[in-house]
């Protein structure tokens, strides 16, 4: 059965003329990682998603469905702090600056 | 279904497969591993998060394509920093992790200290942060060369630049010897890992946390000591196998116990060099009179 991920994955793939070994080898993984993503039998690390994403040329939101259009990344606040209630408030003001600097670092990617 | 303890083996085999390919795709031709430059080679930024709180060590957090860790630093020890760090590397690199601990694809992901974590996910990134920076065929041949119990540990620690607490777990692991690590606090155990050689013992009852130190043993001793004594750092002593470990064969073991830094901990190695079927032999021997 598939995966949204999985189905995200071959639609660009697909979309972009690509074999799965064609994909494999932009990425730097074997053919049959790729086959197991798009199955659904396994989901991959963050590593293996930025490794597809910048094969792919599109963000990882783009890939996890998170956005409608490649080129709109960067997350927002509200699925930035999943956890947010769990941290002490210190640890929280602490992250929140932290994601701030990483947004940051983002956006001067793009 | 898949037992729990066969799960764990699998999560354990996939992570330290995990590291031993982060390993050949950024080798360290010298220990230590820096956790700091695997990081920065695939472009995490990794910052001290100065907060005076403790509980929360660490976190792994994702911006768009952009990935950060931060580590508690009101925790000074450095092998513990470098553990907490390469925990993080573990939920980056690991399989499954991504889709597991953020469904919604963004967001935070905090861990906690302490060796004993009962999430699966978090257990596995232990697992890989013990490989990343204990690879196995390096620790075991250094083991060899490194003696026995706490001093053998020590050094050990200080060539990984591990905590002793992650260290001494690793040790009993791949000891071919008797060996048991308990950490406990006040006069209960926190936890116990023993090695191969000490399982295969017939009919020892396993250590739970939460049991009470026997009142004969070094450790509890020392624990009671160091309510008052704040300076007391070590101790060392004799015990039988069976002030530990209910129905186990009176075999004799020295005892050594360090106190943790930063904690109210206390960790103690059990071992021996005594061939355990000897002893059995004689123990045998000796019941048949």
């Amino acid at each position: 059965m598939g995966t949204p991920f999985g189905d995200t994955l071959r639609e660009i793939r697909q979309r972009k003329e690509l074999s799965q070994s064609d994909l494999a080898e932009r990425a730097g993984l074997q053919p049959s990682a790729i086959s197991h993503f798009e199955s659904g039998r396994r989901m991959p690390s963050f590593d293996n998603m930025k490794k597809l994403a910048d094969a792919l040329t599109v963000t990882i939101d783009f890939l996890m469905g998170r956005k409608e259009q490649p080129e709109t990344a960067g997350p927002s606040s509200d699925q930035l702090f999943r956890n947010f209630g769990q941290l002490s408030n210190e640890d929280q003001e602490k992250l929140s600056e932290f994601a701030q600097f990483l947004a940051d670092r983002n956006q001067k990617k793009k | 279904m898949k037992s729990k303890l066969m799960s764990d083996k699998l999560d354990l085999c996939e992570a330290e497969g995990e590291a031993t390919r982060v390993l050949n795709r950024f080798p360290f031709a010298e220990l230590p591993i820096c956790p700091f430059t695997i990081a920065q080679r695939v472009g995490i930024v990794v910052q001290p998060k100065k907060s005076s709180e403790p509980g929360v060590s660490g976190f792994l957090l994702r911006v768009g394509d952009t990935f950060g860790i931060q580590y508690a630093s009101h925790i000074t020890n450095d092998g513990f920093i470098r553990f907490t760090v390469a925990h993080e590397l573990g939920h980056y690199f690991l399989p499954d992790h991504a889709s597991h601990l953020f469904p919604q694809g963004d967001g935070t992901h905090s861990s906690h200290s302490g060796f004993v974590s009962i999430d699966r996910y978090e257990r596995q990134a232990d697992y890989f942060a013990s490989a990343l920076l204990m690879p196995e065929q390096r620790f075991r041949s250094e083991l060899l060369r490194a003696g026995e119990g706490l001093e053998a540990i020590e050094h050990l620690a200080m060539m990984f630049r591990t905590s002793l607490t992650a260290t001494a777990i690793n040790y009993a692991r791949f000891a071919d010897t008797p060996v048991a690590i308990i950490v406990s606090s006040g006069r209960q155990i926190e936890y116990c890992f023993m090695s191969d050689r000490l399982r295969e013992l017939p009919k020892i009852v396993w250590i739970k946390k939460g049991d009470f130190l026997t009142k004969s043993t070094t450790t509890y001793k020392f624990n009671a000591n160091i309510a008052t004594d704040k300076q007391e750092k070590k101790a060392d002593g004799s015990c039988t196998l069976d002030d530990w470990f209910d129905d186990a064969p009176e075999i004799e073991m020295s005892e050594e116990v360090v106190r943790l830094g930063s904690y109210d901990k206390t960790l103690t190695v059990l071992y021996t060099d005594q061939d355990l079927e000897d002893e059995l032999e004689n123990e045998l021997e000796d019941s048949d009179f």
